[in-house]
């Protein structure tokens, strides 16, 4: 009972900062706005304007809810092509209506269009070399396959690595049952930007945990109380990362919202390559299994950045420090973003960061962790290093803790 | 239940901050006095257990230093005293109640009690950031207070009060020294002349005196002079003598000095003060008997 009497009394100190208020409306603000900024804009064809883009999006919404459930077998596949090579274009008249017929063809071709060469008047050529003119309807599904067998050598995967996408893809089922899941496919993209602002947020809100008694020299009042050491450390502690999980829980869940608010719900259940960002992927998951994963890895990143920013205000006397090192780690995955994975270690460690853990390209990606004939793919392998980075994180800040002040 | 320090001693890098010091604390006040630096706030903060001695231990009634239940006998109210600006008086006491393991319906109460004490019960509800200097303090003394402590430990408590604050922090402390260690410290003499019943003199790191301050003033009793000067027979005794006080008055200077012999025919010799025995020792740039 005294440790949650604690705990809320880190709270109060917490809410009592300007500087807690400021940056979580701030950032918070500023992520609802960049998640749905282009919503303000307008739609133009031949220089007329036809549409805002909240009127777009609602019809789409609307619309793409009559393709859910919509089984992509070859011939739809192929009747999809066939509409879009036919389609005469856009006219400033009656682009709403057009667009919404075009919707079922543009969302279809718009995935499969990976697998297509060049395309002729009227005629679409496949891969396999078949043209419009056959009567025999292409295998989009092999095609696929194919696609996605050749980019295991263009990530650079090791023979492990291929052998257990090789295993995977096979178990992908197909044709996929298609859903309107714009909300999520665009979600997925601002992604980076939303972990970003996040881990943001909690390094400005942290950073002052432990330093602010220094700060505030209410550290010797605190030591010399009968519960001022290990208690209070652990309510500081608790209170970290329950404001991190609690801010992550409502930053992806408001930003989740607003997509769906415009978008629409979709379909959670069906497949992942249905989406853009997961068409080339070998992975039987659907939609709603890997937003799941996404968002607790990303409020486990959260918790990592916490724990950070913690440690460093456990060894510092003031606020600054922390904030600029948290910053230093938000930052850090900009910058090594781009190293290859042909650097496989340094990749491998990369991932480790939270800004990069989190992330659709790291989470999802080919590269796996093989140890001991098991091989882990990221969301199985780094929560696990987290464990123990996070328990070296509170060793570290509890040294800080107390060595810092000399007792 | 006796406070015992043995050859307690600290350093930062080059300087000795504590040396060796021992000492055996019953119940009472005791006045800790000694110049900027002598050592005071690094004993001060060893023995609430917030500073790491490098040698030596710490026990309260048999209680190690280090031990909750020692913290748990003490109140400590630190040189600097901090607060969070935001919160209430009443919020700040509450908090400190439940640091010191106090149960949250008795701390309520102990908070209320504690704010009459202080005079500060019509400021319960006031953000700490709106108090002035005096009623910081007095805040200060009311959270050092919370626990029942057996050990209070008070560092320069009146520190940046005016005289007339600092009369009422004096009258309030001697109040509290019943059933408890009570170890103030302070470099003006006058908040501890009246109410201590020991006064320890600290200087670079160690205690020179402890006793009843009648006691350790006869060290310097029957040396104490005071006399008229001239500007040149003041410059040739300030070679000899610990000048204590220095009074331009019209026909020369009046001077109260400590030395071992009669600075001058007509000087007459006077009886000694703490004030006297704290210039005595702490007046470096004089060639005294220190």
């Amino acid at each position: 009972m005294m440790w949650l009497t604690l705990l809320g009394y880190e709270f109060k100190k917490m809410f009592h900062r300007k500087s807690f208020w400021i940056s979580l409306v701030g950032v918070y603000l500023l992520l609802l706005l960049v998640n749905s900024m282009w919503i303000f804009g307008n739609v133009y064809v031949e220089g007329t304007q036809v549409a805002t883009s909240r009127q777009l999006a609602r019809d789409e919404s609307q619309a793409g809810k009559k393709l859910n459930g919509l089984l992509l077998t070859n011939e739809v596949i192929q009747e999809a092509f066939r509409e879009e090579a036919q389609f005469p274009g856009y006219t400033a008249e009656h682009f709403l209506e057009e667009n919404r017929k075009a919707l079922k063809s543009q969302k279809i071709t718009e995935l499969f269009g990976n697998l297509m060469g060049s395309m002729g008047e009227g005629i679409t050529e496949t891969e396999t070399g078949r043209s419009e003119a056959d009567t025999d309807t292409p295998d989009y599904y092999q095609s696929w396959r194919e696609y996605v067998r050749a980019s295991f050598s263009e990530e650079g995967l090791t023979p492990v690595e291929t052998a257990y996408w090789e295993t995977s893809l096979e178990q992908v089922e197909t044709p996929w049952r298609y859903a309107y899941n714009e909300a999520y496919a665009r979600f997925l993209n601002m992604q980076s930007m939303n972990l970003f602002l996040t881990a943001l947020a909690i390094v400005i809100c942290l950073a002052p945990l432990f330093a602010q008694e220094c700060t505030a020299k209410t550290d010797a009042l605190i030591l010399s109380g009968k519960f001022g050491r290990q208690e209070v450390f652990w309510a500081k502690i608790t209170a970290g990362i329950l404001f991190s999980v609690l801010w992550s829980v409502l930053v992806y869940g408001s930003v989740l919202l607003e997509e769906i608010m415009i978008y629409g719900a979709g379909d959670l259940t069906v497949p992942i390559q249905t989406l853009p960002a997961f068409f080339g992927s070998a992975w039987q998951a659907s939609v709603g299994s890997m937003l799941l994963i996404l968002l607790l890895c990303s409020i486990l990143a959260s918790v990592l950045t916490a724990l950070f920013a913690m440690l460093c205000s456990a060894g510092m006397k003031s606020a600054f420090g922390p904030v600029i090192l948290g910053l230093i780690l938000t930052f850090l995955p900009v910058f090594l973003g781009s190293v290859p994975r042909s650097f496989r270690s340094i990749y491998l460690i990369t991932q480790l960061l939270p800004g990069k853990f989190a992330s659709v390209d790291s989470l999802f990606g080919g590269t796996l962790f093989s140890i001991g004939g098991l091989s882990l793919r990221a969301y199985e392998y780094i929560p696990i290093a987290y464990v123990g980075i996070g328990a070296a994180c509170l060793l570290l800040a509890g040294y800080g803790y107390l060595k810092q002040r000399r007792v | 239940m006796e406070l015992q320090l043995d050859r307690v001693s600290k350093r930062f890098q080059t300087k000795i901050a504590v040396d060796r010091v021992s000492l055996s604390m019953g119940e009472g006040l005791y006045g800790l006095l000694g110049a900027n630096g002598a050592g005071k706030t690094t004993l001060m903060r060893m023995m609430a257990g917030i500073l790491k001695p490098d040698a030596g231990e710490i026990r309260l009634g048999g209680r190690e230093v280090s031990s909750k239940a020692y913290r748990e006998l003490l109140g400590y109210l630190p040189q600097e005293f901090g607060y969070y600006p935001s919160f209430t008086a009443k919020d700040f006491l509450l908090y400190l109640a439940a640091l010191k393991g106090v149960p949250k319906a008795k701390a309520r109460e102990k908070a209320g009690e504690l704010l009459e004490l202080v005079n500060l019960t019509e400021y319960a509800g006031k953000k700490i950031k709106t108090f002035s200097g005096g009623m910081k303090q007095r805040l200060g003394i009311a959270q050092a207070l919370l626990n029942h402590p057996k050990l209070l430990i008070l560092d320069e408590p009146t520190a940046g009060l005016d005289p007339k604050e600092r009369v009422k922090f004096r009258n309030l402390i001697s109040s509290l020294k019943k059933d408890r260690i009570v170890l103030l410290s302070t470099h003006i003499v006058s908040d501890i002349e009246y109410i201590a019943d020991e006064v320890l003199i600290m200087k670079n790191g160690a205690i020179l005196h402890q006793g009843e301050p009648k006691r350790i003033r006869e060290v310097i009793e029957g040396k104490v002079w005071e006399c008229f000067l001239t500007r040149e027979e003041l410059f040739s005794m300030e070679q000899e003598f610990a000048i204590l006080n220095l009074r331009e008055e019209g026909s020369g200077i009046f001077v109260r000095a400590v030395g071992e012999r009669c600075p001058k025919e007509g000087a007459r010799v006077v009886p000694a003060t703490l004030e006297d025995l704290y210039l005595y020792y702490f007046n470096e740039q004089q060639g005294g008997m220190g």
